[in-house]
């Protein structure tokens, strides 16, 4: 499992993008005894918001033209997750102005933090503050994560509810960061 | 987590584990010149392809990287169960295609793809 993490200096708030392998038996023709089939692809989640507050669906990958809409296909994985994640950032516009964030994120209820007097101490906090903030994002995940399917289609047509198991092992993960 | 594709051996009445899992690592490989400022401690996304499982001759299987679909699993020249030079269409077929070899082996270049011997999985 690949975790990154999104640190925004602004709100003072970490953000996860997870990315994993699942193995299940997915329907190909809609009923067809003989298409069904044991698959393998790669799962897409984030806890980064949407402008308007509601959290996106899960992504599967199944090839690298699975991609966020408007973007090229990639060569290697590398490329198509880093894709994803500057397509979070862009549509969620986590790169803006304090003002325009604090407004978008005002509206809604998800507790996100709009810090205009905590930069000062933002540098300084990133490890703690990062785990504190993962965690409280991935427990708001899991619980809004089985409300996102009817909302997932304006986000991506690569979006759709997941029908994997999840009782495999956690031997190994990976993490990495970015700043913005 | 991660997947594990289990194999058992009738013959043997025993079983292998064949693991894929996605990761993101600096990989020392792709460093064409360590610590340059300009590749350095670039992260990369991968599956990650290991096994516990030995050859027939006892040697070990090593672990594979595979960064993308185009990645074969015979030197990544050709695909092992169709002798094909095409990239995977989905991770699916990487997943049979290098299970298939790690399985079967395969004699020194195979389809001409440059590949070196691999003697069939141990059980």
């Amino acid at each position: 499992m690949a975790t990154i993490r999104v640190y925004q200096e602004e709100n003072n708030t970490t953000y996860q993008v997870t990315v994993d392998v699942f193995a299940s038996v997915v329907d190909k023709n809609n009923g067809a005894a003989s298409n069904a089939d044991i698959d393998y692809y790669l799962k897409l989640t984030t806890t980064i918001p949407k402008v308007d507050g509601t959290r996106y669906g899960e992504f599967q990958i199944r090839t690298l033209n699975d991609g966020p809409d408007g973007y090229p296909t990639p060569t290697t994985f590398t490329g198509l997750i880093n894709q994803y994640v500057t397509y979070f950032l862009t549509a969620s516009e986590l790169g803006q102005s304090s003002s325009s964030s604090s407004s978008s994120s005002s509206s809604s209820s998800e507790g996100i933090t709009s810090s205009s007097s905590s930069l000062d101490s933002s540098s300084s906090s990133l490890d703690s503050s990062s785990s504190s903030s993962s965690q409280s994002s991935d427990s708001s995940l899991s619980s809004s994560s089985s409300s996102q399917s009817s909302n997932s289609s304006s986000s991506s047509s690569n979006s759709s509810e997941s029908s994997s198991s999840s009782s495999l092992d956690s031997s190994s993960s990976s993490s990495s960061s970015f700043v913005i | 987590m991660a997947i594990n594709v289990n194999i058992y051996s009738n013959a043997n009445a025993s079983s292998r584990t064949i693991t894929f899992d996605f990761v993101g690592d600096v990989l020392a490989a792709s460093q064409e010149t360590p610590f340059s400022p300009t590749n350095a401690s670039s992260i990369e996304y991968y599956f990650k392809v290991t096994t516990g499982a030995k050859q027939d001759n006892d040697a070990a299987i090593p672990a594979k990287v595979v960064r993308g679909l185009s990645e074969l699993v015979l030197n990544d020249q050709k695909q092992r169960i169709t002798n094909t030079a095409a990239a995977y269409s989905d991770i699916k077929s990487m997943v049979v295609d290098y299970t298939y070899d790690y399985i079967n082996g395969h004699v020194a270049d195979l389809y001409s793809s440059g590949c070196t011997e691999r003697r069939p999985m141990k059980f």
